[in-house]
């Protein structure tokens, strides 16, 4: 059994304009010293469903109806609020797609990074503060001594999101979750980011779940990939599977628009057409009015997930036609 | 790295795209108190448009007979034609009538016995020279109908609110304009100045200008108009600094358009929500103001009835402890005008304000 | 830091100066003192004479200097009425307002910043509905219409405070009061409070209400804390930047609402000194309060600018580059 198991999460935001179904169905797994990626434009309730295993889901308007979120054994949305606040920050960690506001601004880094130690280990105010500077030395801050009684504004974008890795980390978790932790970031800091995080988990030995909509991110680093699309879960695999072996078409489109440096003056491919509203999502296949290879039966039926090759989840009803008529760069390996 | 951001590349669902304006008027009418607000309001500014058909009597008419009578008092009067051509027919209160050949006689208000020739009374027939009005929220010293008074007196009010508040929005948006879109010297002078006023306790100010002025309609207009522009200015500046950058400001640059013309043309029309709320809630300031300064017999003079100075005649029988009515119906129409105001001003401004889209 | 306070100190002195010239210029608008002093019935030698002794025979330039250095040395000119020193009246009215303003605003702050929390915590309940409606009435009733509904509820109906004004002893110390008279104070304190505790708790509100939507709220939610750690530790801090601007604008603006309330609870402070001075025509009276709750105004706002820029990193940092 996995170390974090989503089963069927319904997560659904109760608007004036009706109920949105902000994650409808959505089911994964992590394990220790793992990466999951979760793909998927923004809106497609990927960070929803990372809310919603930390329970900070504002209530009202959202509210998780369905489903469960094992954790070592134990369903979180059973938990009472203490039990639940034990393992916020504590077992499980998150940073989140803002470095520039995540942090809040009047107190010092060493401040907000001593809060989370002091908050759930019993350690002595000296010790909370060396455990600080080790963290920050950890995620890779220069001089962290000198850091340590800054303020955020004096810290870049990728020293603040360091910052925050060191926070989410600062106990020890069990699980990462990094909400776009590199969306916001320069293109050289991204990398750099990334790597940390991957070094860490390496060192810690932590799952990490990293929600991106960009799977260039994770292309180096994410052991499966979840595929979402308007509230769910598309298409489930590992990393090359997805790569090298896509079997839904939204997976493909996202593919195709990934720049490639070796391939030359082509034009980077885009989905055409809109995403449906949660609060009104069609009878049959969300994608379906998207879809280069949509039929009567798309639109009639909603398309479920089912492993058709071994370890390859998809949910459409034409994965054979999508994984025959593959664009050709798709297949290089 | 091998990533570009996705989103860029979908096309968002999209609704047919419609106006900011469209938009806040939604949300506006979704806001009940706000809509209770702006009903209320709209009620206030007929009730003073349409006095003269709505007070059921003339607000400075004086029936000394009829001094401080309470609420839902029942007068009874003959009418006399008056002596002087032009005017209104004179009240003679009486306790009983008869009508014996070509006189009526009748028992005063003071209980004395006299009689009067039907043909000096106004009309032709007892309907009409003779009346029993009702005094709905009762009279105040001079015996003048206090409901009348209160009617004319939102008149007042809202005149008084309205061409200050006017005068506000001129020269406010004129000087936040200047300083926005200039900046450098010209923007350090008019912070200045609009820090200058703003230390002048606003009312101060206004008691001291419109005691500089003399009394009247129009000094007290000029007085709570000319002090309530900084907040105006306010404003405007930040709107000009924060609209200055934007593209569409930039592009008429590029095209060489004049300044002025850039001002009125582009930039003014986006900021005029913010200017809207602010407006609002500097007209509900004004009716306060002037109802201050009418209580400190600094505003438009008697006989015009003002709330302000009603409150003021009212005042001096809170201390014998008798009639509270004269105090506290122009205390609720000042509070009921203001607090409608306000209730519209703050949905007006949670309207425009985008933030609350999230 | 040092530097921030030196340039802020000579920001708030040419604001004063700014403040005396209009204060000036308006009050140069006038109808001729000289005449409104002797009424109708002087006669024209009588009234240069005093024209004279007031200096008003010389140039509008003149004038404005020997205002401008006189009023810097403290001297104010003399009560057209009492002729006493209008700097002498103001002195001795001063503990009067002061104990009545700042009684006012340790409860406006009090309540506000209370009522605001709750409110913006409980947003949209019943709790947070009626406080906001009842802080927009609170805005919306005159400082003068609410004090006379005091009097009339709490004075004359209930008979519970006393309606009217204390006189201080000579012997005993002005501080004293609030133990022995608070009584007195009850009223016109709560009416004056009014105001600034809907403000604040509007102000309180809406910045909460800003904070708790943040992003580094939402990561201090995710370190585990609890909901009263995150609001009182976290939020509130972050919050009260704009309630400490609000608070020091009311502070400073409370003598301008002591105006009215002093004269309707007969509280014999500056404010009633300046009432008083309106029927009377003494302009040199009107103008010293003036001037003096102006430089009150800019005094406190400085102060606030300081306390601002203590609580705030950012400031701090630039100020001291």
């Amino acid at each position: 059994m996995a170390l974090l198991e989503v089963k069927h999460l319904k997560t659904y935001f109760y608007t004036d304009d009706g109920v949105a179904k902000a994650v409808d169905d959505v089911s994964y797994t992590v394990d220790r010293k793992q990466t999951l990626g979760v793909v998927g434009e923004s809106g497609c309730g990927k960070s929803v469903t990372a809310l919603s295993i930390m329970r900070l889901i504002p209530n009202p308007p959202g509210k998780i109806v369905g489903g469960e979120i094992v954790f070592d054994g134990r369903d979180l949305l059973k938990l009472s609020e203490d039990e639940m606040r034990s393992i916020r920050g504590n077992k499980i960690g998150m940073i989140f797609q803002e470095p520039m506001t995540s942090l809040n601004p009047v107190f010092t880094v060493g401040d907000q990074i001593e809060e989370s130690i002091l908050l759930h280990q019993k350690v002595s105010k000296e010790e909370a503060k060396k455990r600080a500077i080790e963290m920050l030395q950890k995620v890779g801050i220069p001089a962290p001594e000198q850091r340590y009684g800054e303020y955020p504004h004096q810290l870049s974008g990728g020293m603040r999101q360091r910052v925050m890795i060191a926070i989410a980390l600062a106990c020890n978790p069990d699980i990462l979750i990094a909400d776009e932790p590199t969306t916001a970031l320069d293109v050289t800091v991204q990398a750099q980011i990334l790597e940390l995080i991957a070094s860490l988990q390496e060192s810690l030995g932590m799952g990490v779940i990293i929600i991106t909509h960009d799977l260039g991110v994770i292309a180096e680093h994410a052991d499966n990939v979840v595929v979402m699309y308007a509230s769910h879960v598309v298409e489930y695999s590992t990393a090359d599977e997805i790569y090298f072996n896509p079997m839904h078409p939204y997976t493909v489109g996202l593919l195709g628009s990934i720049p490639k440096l070796n391939v030359e003056s082509e034009r980077l491919m885009t989905i055409e057409g809109t995403v449906p509203v949660p609060t009104n999502y069609p009878v049959g296949c969300n994608f379906a009015a998207r879809c280069p290879y949509a039929t009567e039966e798309c639109i009639a039926q909603e398309p479920v997930l089912i492993e058709h090759e071994s370890g390859h989840w998809v949910a459409c009803h034409h994965w054979q036609d999508v994984k025959a008529k593959r664009p050709e760069h798709l297949v290089e390996a | 790295m091998r990533g570009i951001a996705l989103d860029s590349n979908i096309k968002v669902k999209n609704d047919t795209p419609r106006s900011l304006w469209y938009y806040s008027w939604k949300r506006l009418k979704r806001n009940k108190l706000a809509m209770a607000g702006f009903y209320v309001t709209i009620l206030i500014i007929l009730v003073a448009l349409f006095a003269g058909l709505l007070a059921p009597a003339d607000p400075n008419l004086q029936i000394l007979e009829y001094s401080t009578k309470s609420s839902g008092f029942r007068g009874n009067m003959l009418l006399r034609t008056n002596d002087i051509p032009g005017q209104g027919p004179v009240p003679i209160p009486i306790q009983s009538y008869e009508v014996k050949g070509n006189d009526v006689f009748y028992v005063s208000d003071e209980g004395n016995s006299l009689h009067i020739p039907i043909s000096k009374l106004a009309g032709s027939s007892s309907s009409q020279w003779h009346v029993e009005p009702l005094y709905v929220l009762g009279t105040d010293r001079y015996g003048r109908d206090v409901l009348s008074r209160l009617i004319y007196g939102a008149r007042v009010s809202l005149t008084v609110a309205f061409f200050s508040e006017l005068l506000s929005i001129v020269v406010g948006v004129f000087l936040g304009a200047l300083a926005g879109f200039y900046r450098g010297w010209v923007d350090e002078v008019i912070n200045w100045l609009t820090n200058v006023f703003w230390s002048i306790p606003t009312i101060l100010l206004v008691i001291a200008i419109s005691i500089a002025l003399g009394l009247g309609f129009i000094q007290t207009v000029v007085a709570i108009g000319i002090t309530g522009w900084p907040d105006m200015t306010r404003i405007v500046r930040g709107q000009f600094f924060s609209l200055r950058e934007t593209e569409y400001v930039e592009a008429t640059r590029a095209l060489g358009l004049g300044s002025l013309r850039t001002i009125f043309r582009h930039v003014l029309p986006n900021a005029i929500g913010p200017i809207i709320v602010i407006a609002t809630a500097g007209f509900a300031t004004a009716i306060i103001y002037e109802a201050s300064l009418s209580f400190l017999g600094l505003g438009v003079q008697p006989p015009t009835s003002t709330w302000g100075q009603m409150i003021y005649d009212g005042y001096g029988y809170i201390a014998a402890g008798t009639n509270w009515g004269l105090t506290i119906f122009p205390a609720l129409a000042i509070m009921l005008a203001v607090f409608a105001f306000n209730l519209f001003g703050d949905g007006l401004r949670d309207a425009f304000d985008p933030k609350l889209k999230r | 830091m040092i530097q921030f306070t030196i340039r802020r100190f000579f920001y708030s002195i040419l604001i004063i100066f700014g403040v005396m010239s209009v204060i000036f210029f308006v009050m140069n608008l006038l109808p001729d003192p000289a005449r409104m002093m002797q009424g109708q019935r002087a006669d024209l030698s009588t009234q240069a004479a005093i024209r004279h002794e007031l200096g008003l025979d010389l140039p509008v330039w003149q004038r404005y200097v020997s205002f401008l250095t006189k009023t810097a040395s403290g001297d104010l000119g003399r009560s057209f009425s009492s002729n006493r020193p209008v700097w002498d009246s103001i002195k001795e009215r001063l503990p009067a307002t002061a104990i009545l303003t700042i009684s006012a605003m340790v409860i406006a702050t009090i309540l506000g910043i209370g009522i605001g929390i709750i409110s913006a915590v409980k947003s949209n309940s019943l709790l947070d509905n009626t406080s906001r409606v009842f802080a927009l009435v609170g805005i919306s009733v005159p400082s003068f219409v609410f004090g006379l509904l005091m009097i009339i509820a709490f004075g004359s109906l209930l008979q519970i405070f006393p309606i009217s004004g204390y006189i201080i002893q000579d012997d005993s110390k002005w501080y004293a009061f609030w133990a022995y008279h608070w009584e007195y104070l009850a009223l016109p304190m709560i009416t004056l409070a009014l105001r600034p505790i809907s403000i604040i708790a509007r102000v309180t509100r809406s910045s909460m209400m800003d904070v708790l939507t943040s992003d580094y709220i939402r990561t201090a939610k995710a370190k585990g804390l609890t909901t009263r750690k995150v609001i009182l530790h976290h939020a509130l801090r972050n919050a009260l930047n704009p309630v400490v601007t609000t608070v020091g604008s009311w502070l400073a603006s409370l003598l301008t609402g002591a105006f009215f309330i002093e004269y309707i609870f007969n509280w014999p402070g500056i404010g009633a000194l300046g009432f008083d001075a309106i029927p009377r025509s003494d302009f040199p009276t009107i103008q010293g309060t003036v001037l003096f709750a102006a430089v009150v105004f800019v005094v406190i706002n400085y102060v606030v600018d300081i306390v601002y820029a203590l609580l705030d990193p950012k400031v701090k940092l630039s100020g001291s580059k």
